[in-house]
This record gives C-alpha cells, sequence and structure tokens, in this order.
C-alpha cells in the first residue's frame, strides 16, 4: 500500500523542514548571543547545531519549541479556554445537584 | 551485544552542550558589562571559562537560576497570572490561596436561597434564617436600583429616553 510510503515520505520532508528550522534558530541564537565575535559564534553554533540536530534531534526539536512556546507568550492564550473548563464544572455540580 | 542506549554518554554529551550554552550567556553578559573596557571583559571572560569548566554544576545552576528569574522573571509571572490561574479556577484552586469554601459561588448562593425559599414556604425556618433571606433579598434590590441610578448619571437625558422607550412600547 503507497499510501503508507506516502505518509512516511511526507512526514520524512516536514521533519527535515523542522530540523533545518532548529538549526537555524540556534545559529541565530550564538549570532545574537556572541555578537564581539562572529568566529566564535560560528563555533558555537556549529557544536549546537551537531549536537541538538544531528545526534539528539528529538531533544533539540523538543528544546526549541518548547523554548519558543514559553517565551512567546503562547501559553497567556490558555485562559481563553479557562470557560470551557468553567461550564464543564458547573453542568458536572448541577448533575449532582439533581 | 551492542549497547543501544549510551545513556551515561548522551547525558555527558548533553552537558557539554548545557556547557557551552552558559558559557555564550556569560560572556554576553560580560560583553554587555564591560563594553568600554575590552581588557577587563577579557580577564573575567577567562575566570568565566576556568569556572564553567571546573565549577560547571554549580556555574551552570546558577546562571540557569539568574537567567529564568531575572530575566525571564516578568514573562513567567505573566504567564502564571494570565495563563494558569484563570485555568486553575474552575477546579477550585485559587493561586492566591483564598480556598473556594470560605466564599459561596454563585452556583452554590442560588442553591442556598433556593432552599431557604422552600424552607420558609413550609415555615421550616428559623428566624435567623429568614431575616437572612430578608436581608439578601433587600441586598439584591438595592444593587438592582444602584446600577439604574448609575446609569441616570452617566448618561444624558436617560429618563427622557426611557420615556420615550415605554411609550414606543406601547
Amino acid at each position: 500500500m503507497s499510501i503508507f510510503d506516502d505518509i512516511g515520505n511526507i512526514f520524512n520532508i516536514i521533519w527535515i523542514i523542522a530540523l533545518a528550522f532548529i538549526a537555524y534558530w540556534l545559529y541565530n541564537w550564538a549570532k545574537e548571543t556572541l555578537v564581539f565575535s562572529s568566529t566564535l559564534a560560528y563555533i558555537v553554533a556549529g557544536i549546537l547545531i551537531y549536537y541538538l540536530v544531528f545526534e539528539y534531534p528529538v531533544i533539540g526539536f523538543l528544546g526549541v519549541t518548547g523554548w519558543i512556546i514559553i517565551t512567546s507568550g503562547l501559553l497567556m492564550g490558555l485562559a481563553i479556554f479557562a470557560p470551557v473548563f468553567g461550564n464543564i464544572m458547573y453542568k458536572m455540580k448541577k448533575g449532582e445537584g439533581q | 551485544m551492542p549497547v543501544l542506549f549510551d545513556i551515561l554518554g548522551d547525558i555527558a554529551n548533553l552537558s557539554f552542550v548545557i556547557k557551552i550554552m552558559c558559557f555564550s550567556y556569560l560572556t554576553y553578559w560580560l560583553y554587555a558589562t564591560f563594553y568600554n573596557s575590552k581588557i577587563i571583559f577579557g580577564i573575567a571572560l577567562i575566570v568565566a571559562g576556568y569556572f564553567t569548566i571546573t565549577y560547571s554544576d554549580a556555574t551552570t545552576a546558577l546562571v540557569a537560576i539568574f537567567g529564568l528569574l531575572f530575566v525571564l522573571g516578568p514573562q513567567l509571572q505573566q504567564t502564571i497570572w494570565f495563563g494558569l490561574a484563570p485555568l486553575l479556577q474552575p477546579f477550585g484552586i485559587d493561586l492566591m490561596g483564598n480556598t473556594v469554601n470560605q466564599k459561596m459561588s454563585m452556583l452554590e448562593q442560588e442553591k442556598h436561597s433556593k432552599e431557604l425559599q422552600s424552607k420558609i414556604a413550609a415555615g421550616e425556618a428559623s428566624q435567623e434564617e429568614v431575616e437572612a433571606f430578608q436581608r439578601q433579598q433587600q441586598l439584591q434590590q438595592m444593587a438592582a436600583m444602584e446600577g439604574q441610578e448609575d446609569i441616570g448619571d452617566d448618561v444624558p437625558n436617560y429618563d427622557a429616553m426611557k420615556k420615550r422607550s415605554m411609550m414606543l412600547r406601547r
């Protein structure tokens, strides 16, 4: 069944694109942190990309995406779903009362 | 049999990565601090490197704590107050430490007042409960009246508008 092969190929492509973004993010971080020396920035970027993209890509992916989620303020948007839980708890309590 | 998971080796590699990131952060802070004097920056950088290599556990822990609390502190506070606290509120967890049982929620107030009403109708309520119920009703009426008065003060010609809308309804 070639559909499963196609899904595997698509996931592979998406994973490679994600790792490329992770590598670019790490290079950018090194460049911004080590502003005074471009050589040192390249060395540090190389070390980070080697260990976090080639050796341990899952840790690199989780770490970078987790960092982006925490520092971007996206977690403040979780409060949008607070009334949903409030409604569920309210209906549960009403059900118990009846 | 080849080793499938070299856990200690992985931890050693990742600790090396963490040391590199810690040293990079330290150089960034030292560069910002000693921007005007490159000599002091160089000396401080050597000292920071020595500390990062020899006392790596304490140095990385201090840098992480400093980074989390001082650099990201306001961000963390906003995320907890505006993201986590509203999510925990429906489950009765108040981050300020006030338990929900101390103040009756709207639902429990409704239940309580309905129970009181049925008790008074059946004639089983004590005098204190009747007085409490009457006080509650008075407070609700006063609150409703207050709301109307406020609108009247803020909006000009509110009484005239209300009269016109009542006439149109008829």
